[in-house]
């Protein structure tokens, strides 16, 4: 600053030189030097005010001429409201709320400030019964600052609270999670502690989903139908109810975008009162548990050899002798002691076909086409509790064999239904999900299999509805395929023939699948109705035929007139044997 | 000359000043104005939540069955209630005289009785109506 000071100083000298020349003003000696420093501190000044009423002019023009219609936005902006909740809500897939943060008022004392503990104690334990009178007793006499009493009240318990005018009670506001439909989806939403923080299913999947302010309460939209939901829960009630089963498995799945559009596993929770539910009902058997799936795997061994041609449609295999291997036999429950075709293997639900036709593919083929279809890895769902298949350790003839009708590999029903819907759409993988997806996520699937093995496996299954050990499953007009599937539950190495896993899973209208509904019931017992018997034909069928008489209609399905000529044939297998009635299995 | 300049400079300030203290004044009150609307807003949306959620509390579907079974009189639709356009007979010739002869009605049969589970009302009634209606009239022929 000083040199520049200096330069001026210079300039002013010359100036000053040049007008003493023209002999305007001259001064001599200390006066001219004090007028000249007087000038030369004019002209700064002046330069600095100068500069700062640029600078000034220059902001002025930017705000009211460069920037013109930028406030109108900003102004718009500030009037976009956001709440304030700490959790966004979950809807289905219409729309409909499943579960929400709701502001409620939380009851806490100051015992220093309460002037009659034991009065209070009576009054307030008279109008909130669920209080016990001598804890809060305990809680007023602490002499703390702070104590809880209830933490959120009821709108109207807040004012009989209130209207006691008790001194030390005070409210604070807090926000609960509401769950509207109580047990309705439990497993799928999950819950959160009294704090607002998820821990189980999608409320702790997508915790900080759910909590993040940035996205401003946007709701998580899941796949499933509270609708569809309710029937197959009602359904599923009915029947573990009727035969007595510990716990039953239910899953809708739409084929074409592996959305699930209802799941439910049974005993359930009400999320509300999350702290009350057992282990066992808080389990979610629907992903996280695996069962062996008995004869419905042998769609996929049909699949497997169709598609790898190792046999037709009216190809066959001698099943009239058990297959002895190692210490292991095995053998047909209803024996027919003779050459199966592959569309009797597959109705008949013939172990020693399945077992031969899978011997014929080879296990690393096997391997690879059940992989293909998900069934050996954990599945991507939306959800912390997704269980691991149970694999054979080493993949020999044997696990061949016994894989091949569904035993000795346990996987989870989210798999089961994933892997069938992937058979019956016409052959194309879609990752099942839990949240709402666009429709053309088929397109984005993989092909797993020709679309013809998918229809020639697709009539084995609709056989087995209209002739074979699926009957019960059944739905006048929408056309059910399907296949029953019985596993004995294994047990300190063995199987015990009394403890079964019984299910079916089929799908509707088989002639053009749009839905994919799977139940499972564990440990059914047979009753007087079923004369006795407890497999998957007798109890798990009629869950399927419910569902699917009731969700149809809903979904704008079409009935087909079944009595129709065209639509039977079109339906049919090339079927060898006269004799359509088949035993139950 | 530098008198009236400088008068009309002040005047100029003086009236800009006011103008904006006023304009100043304006926003602030604005502002106040906007976020007590925010506030009701945003207590209205808590209402609004409540309401939402008592709304889905209310619409739980085994509530809306129990309520439909008590109240209407229907059944599930069957599926030999719901016909295409292309099944539905053509309008006859009225010059024929044949026109009276039956033809398949449609739809082809009457709903099953499906819904009606045993303890459960509904179901029973439509028919059971119907049956009654047609009794009562004809005892008063």
């Amino acid at each position: 600053m000083a040199r520049i000071e200096g330069s001026h100083m210079v300039s002013e000298h010359q100036r000053q030189r040049r007008e003493c020349a023209d002999g305007a003003v001259s001064f001599d000696g200390v006066t001219k030097h004090a007028v000249e420093v007087g000038r030369t501190r004019i002209v700064i000044t002046g330069v600095l005010f100068a500069l700062c009423f640029t600078v000034i002019g220059l902001r002025l023009f930017d705000l009211m001429v460069l920037r013109g219609g930028g406030e109108p936005a900003l102004a718009a902006a500030g009037h976009k409201v956001v709440t304030d909740v700490q959790r966004a809500a979950i809807v289905d897939r219409n729309g409909v709320l499943l579960a929400v943060n709701l502001k409620t008022a939380s009851l806490y004392a100051n015992p220093q400030k309460v002037m009659d503990a034991a009065e209070a104690a009576d009054q307030l334990s008279a109008v909130l019964p669920d209080l016990d009178r001598d804890q809060v007793f305990e809680k007023l006499t602490s002499g703390r600052s702070f104590v809880w009493l209830k933490r959120n009240l009821t709108p109207a318990q807040h004012y009989t609270v209130n209207r006691l005018g008790l001194p030390g009670l005070s409210f604070q506001t807090e926000e609960k999670r509401i769950y509207p439909h109580g047990a309705l989806m439990a497993h799928i939403l999950g819950y959160t502690d009294v704090d607002s923080n998820g821990i189980a299913g999608l409320e702790k999947y997508f915790d900080t989903k759910l909590r993040d302010p940035g996205s401003a309460g946007e709701p998580v939209q899941v796949s499933l139908d509270v609708r569809a939901q309710h029937i197959l829960r009602d359904e599923l009630m009915r029947a573990v109810a009727e035969y007595r089963a510990k716990a039953g498995v239910g899953l809708v799945m739409d084929v074409r975008s592996g959305e699930v559009l209802a799941m439910v596993s049974l005993p359930d929770y009400d999320p509300n009162d999350a702290g009350q539910a057992s282990q066992d009902a808080l389990f979610n058997r629907a992903t996280l548990g695996v069962y062996e799936m008995g004869s419905t795997f042998k769609t996929f061994t049909v699949a497997m050899a169709l598609e790898s041609g190792t046999v037709g449609m009216n190809g066959g295999y001698d099943a009239t002798d058990p297959i002895r291997i190692s210490r292991f036999t095995i053998r047909d429950y209803h024996a027919k002691r003779r050459w199966l075709s592959v569309p009797e293997i597959y109705v008949y639900s013939s172990n020693i076909g399945s077992a031969k036709m899978a011997m014929d593919v080879g296990a690393p083929r096997q391997r690879r086409f059940l992989d293909k279809l998900g069934l050996l890895q954990k599945p991507d769902l939306e959800l912390p509790e997704v269980g691991s298949p149970l694999l054979p350790p080493r993949w020999g003839d044997i696990n061949t064999m016994t894989v091949s009708y569904g035993h000795g590999i346990a996987v989870t029903p989210v798999q089961m239904a994933g892997a069938i819907s992937a058979t019956v759409n016409g052959g194309i993988m879609v990752p099942p999900t839990i949240i709402k997806r666009d429709d053309n996520a088929m397109a984005a699937g993989k092909r797993v299999m020709s679309s013809r093995t998918s229809v020639a496996v697709r009539r084995l299954m609709r056989q087995v509805v209209a002739f074979g050990t699926g009957k019960r499953a059944d739905a006048p007009g929408y056309m059910v395929g399907g296949k029953t599937g019985t596993a004995e539950k294994s047990f300190r190495g063995g199987y015990r023939r009394k403890a079964l896993v019984s299910s079916f899973v089929g799908a509707f209208p088989i002639d053009k699948p749009r839905y994919v509904v799977l139940a499972v019931l564990d440990e059914p017992q047979g009753t007087k109705e079923t004369h006795g018997y407890a497999t998957g034909g007798w109890t798990a069928a009629p869950v399927v035929g419910g569902v699917v008489s009731r969700l149809a209609p809903l979904m704008g399905i079409e009935p087909v007139d079944e009595i129709d000529q065209d639509e039977r044939k079109a339906m049919m297998a090339n079927w060898r044997q006269k004799g359509r009635a088949v035993a139950s299995f | 000359m530098i008198r009236p300049i400088t008068a009309g400079a002040l005047c100029l300030t003086a009236a800009v000043s006011v103008g904006l203290y006023a304009l100043s004044y304006e926003v602030q009150r604005l502002e106040g104005i906007l976020a007590d609307t925010n506030t009701a807003l945003l207590k209205e949306r808590e209402l609004v939540q409540v309401l939402d959620a008592e709304w889905s509390y209310l619409n739980q579907p085994e509530r809306l069955r129990l309520l439909a079974a008590r109240h209407l009189d229907l059944v599930a639709v069957d599926p030999h209630q719901i016909a295409a356009l292309q099944e539905l007979p053509m309008r006859p010739d009225p010059s024929d005289d044949l026109q009276l002869q039956p033809q398949t009605p449609l739809p082809k049969q009457k709903p099953s009785m499906p819904m009606a589970r045993k303890g459960e009302p509904g179901g029973k009634s439509f028919i059971a109506a119907a049956l009654n209606a047609i009794g009562e009239s004809r005892g008063t022929d």
